[in-house]
């Protein structure tokens, strides 16, 4: 899950580094829209757990090798006795990663809350313009700059030495109003779910940031565009007064906490087109969806879905011959408690894992039809030599698991694709690399069966047959 | 003393009605400011540690300790020094300049400094 989570996060980390230096070059010559729409499909992409393959994808260009070698610090790889339990317990990073997101979510919570508790103190105030239904405008002593809050009944916040029928009122209002009419709570309300997802990712904080930006340049310029010609001059001046007393708040857009000189500048410089931004708008985001967002595909289509045992070649005997052979890395004892072993078929061992394998007398060659289909979730099966030996130390042909168990297939040296002709039930896992010893893993989804292949020298070939209960 | 804009709030609608219960006092902001229940109870409590009110049970009954010219005092006092330097004749020059008062008003105004000619 965590590798899952890692990939959704550097994939998403490109497609913001391309979004921000196209910005940085073209910004002030298109309409802010283009951004956001741009940062919409990169926040989808960060949240979104699946993705899907795609012949134009950019991950194309990457040498599966290089691209599948994640250093993972605590792979538990189990010794070489197949089917051997053990416990995958939650895994440490996963822990470390859900403290991280929940610290950050209820600190946002926390000073959202008691930002709401100082509102209550608000008194109303009259805007002097007419305005939408739902929108109340109130005055706060204390609040050093104008804020919106709330979704579906905003509310707008003005400093109480705010003189009534001024200049700055309009400005702000019309600001304001702006931020109401585009929902820009929701994009703040996005923004945070993103980052309580991916906070140990730089590059997110960093498109946090831009956003904000885009959103308080984009309300700039329908206001000043509400305001009529002219008006720009009158407003910056009003983003500089307001520009003296700052509030710093998360969740509701504000007038002038967001990089205002950035702001002037936007206003001063931007000359866009509608056509232009469009058009860039339209490209932009096709490019997004389909290079950034998808993954690559396949080295080459794997043979007809079709469970046949006959394929699969007879192991050769290994248990005995595997002890001495195993390297150092592999029979790293399980870290995480060991399981309660179930009374299992022959193939497995009736007690704790131990680093030593036992010389467990029976030769797998016996196709023994299922495999431990009890709580034990992790077994491993190991092989070295890729190119002379086949992976299935299995069953050969037929193994089964339960939902959610995942097996890992330790793979010596080299590295090995695993692909599944039915995802749905069983994903193939990528390829990792645990301090020299590469390691695979395929996870068994909802219900139903499925081939797995591995490939070797361009061929695909079954691994085992699959079938998933729940 | 000078007031946050809330204990105003508070202090003009007990001014207006002294010994009103903080329960009518609530309902009465409530249609005025749009305030909840907790936040007139809150501002309330604030005032009675400030000893600008004064509690008086079995009800709840509010009573102001600080009289509406102590305050408008304490604001002159401070705009004066803000924004005139400290001079009141600057104040009503400026008044007087801006065409802020009727001539009634002016006259009246004759009238006092004439009474404080006589007694000083």
């Amino acid at each position: 899950m965590i590798s899952t989570l890692l990939g959704m996060s550097a994939r998403g980390g490109v497609m913001i580094a391309v979004v921000a230096l196209l910005r940085a070059a073209l910004q002030h010559r298109v309409r802010r829209d283009v951004w956001l729409a741009a940062w919409a499909i990169a926040a989808l992409r960060l949240l979104a757990p699946f993705s899907l393959r795609s012949p134009v994808s950019i991950y194309n260009l990457l040498r599966p090798a290089a691209a599948q070698v994640i250093p993972v610090a605590p792979v538990s790889v189990q010794a070489a006795i197949p089917g051997a339990p053990a416990v995958r317990g939650p895994e440490p990073l996963a822990i470390l990663w859900l403290v991280g997101a929940l610290a950050l979510a209820l600190v946002c919570l926390c000073l959202h809350l008691r930002s709401l508790r100082r509102y209550r103190f608000s008194v109303p105030c009259d805007p002097g313009m007419a305005l939408p239904p739902r929108v109340r405008v109130r005055r706060l002593e204390g609040l050093s700059a104008p804020l919106t809050y709330g979704l579906f009944r905003p509310v707008i916040l003005l400093p109480a030495n705010l003189a009534e029928d001024s200049q700055d009122l309009t400005h702000i209002l019309q600001h304001e109003l702006a931020h109401i009419r585009h929902w820009d709570v929701g994009w703040k309300l996005l923004m945070l779910v993103t980052l309580a997802v991916h906070w140990f990712n730089p590059l997110v904080w960093g498109m946090t940031w831009l956003v904000s930006q885009d959103l308080e340049m984009r309300c700039d310029a329908e206001a000043v565009r509400a305001l009529g010609d002219g008006a720009k001059k009158a407003y910056a001046w009003t983003l500089i007064r307001a520009e003296e007393q700052k509030l710093a708040s998360f969740l509701q857009p504000g007038f002038a906490h967001s990089g205002t000189a950035g702001r002037i500048r936007a206003l001063a410089r931007g000359r866009s087109s509608a056509v232009c931004s469009a058009v860039l708008a339209v490209l932009l985001c096709l490019l997004l969806l389909f290079c950034f967002a998808t993954e690559r595909v396949l080295a080459s289509p794997p043979p007809a879905a079709d469970p046949a045992p006959a394929q699969v070649i007879a192991p050769a005997p290994i248990p005995a011959a595997v002890p001495e052979e195993t390297p150092e890395p592999v029979s790293v004892p399980e870290p995480e408690e060991a399981a309660v072993p179930e009374p299992a078929p022959v193939l497995i061992p009736a007690d704790e894992p131990e680093p030593e394998p036992e010389p467990v007398p029976e030769p797998e060659p016996e196709p023994v039809p299922e495999a431990e289909p009890g709580p034990e979730p992790e077994a491993a099966v190991e092989f070295k030599q890729l190119e002379t030996l086949p992976l299935a130390v299995y069953a050969p042909g037929a193994m089964s698991m339960a939902e959610g168990e995942t097996i890992t297939v330790s793979v010596g040296t080299g590295w090995v694709e695993l692909y599944s002709d039915n995802p749905g039930a069983v994903q193939a896992g990528g390829v990792y690399d645990a301090g020299g010893v590469f390691v695979s893993s395929f996870t068994a989804g909802r219900e139903g069966s499925a081939n797995i292949y591995y490939n070797q020298d361009g061929a695909w070939l079954l691994f085992a047959a699959v079938s998933v209960h729940p | 003393m000078r007031l946050a804009e809330t204990e105003y709030r508070v202090m003009k609608q007990i001014w207006a009605n002294e010994g009103i219960t903080a329960k009518e006092l609530a309902e009465a902001l409530r249609v005025r400011v749009g305030w909840s229940k907790t936040t007139t109870y809150t501002v309330i409590s604030r005032c009675m540690q400030k000893n600008y009110i004064r509690r008086e049970d079995p009800k709840f009954h509010c009573y102001s300790l600080i009289s509406r010219e102590q305050v408008a005092e304490a604001e002159t006092d401070a705009l004066i020094s803000n924004n005139f330097d400290d001079r009141p004749d600057l104040l009503v020059a400026s008044l007087l300049g801006r065409k802020k008062l009727t001539a009634a008003q002016m006259a009246e105004l004759y009238a006092l400094v004439e009474k404080m000619d006589d007694e000083a």
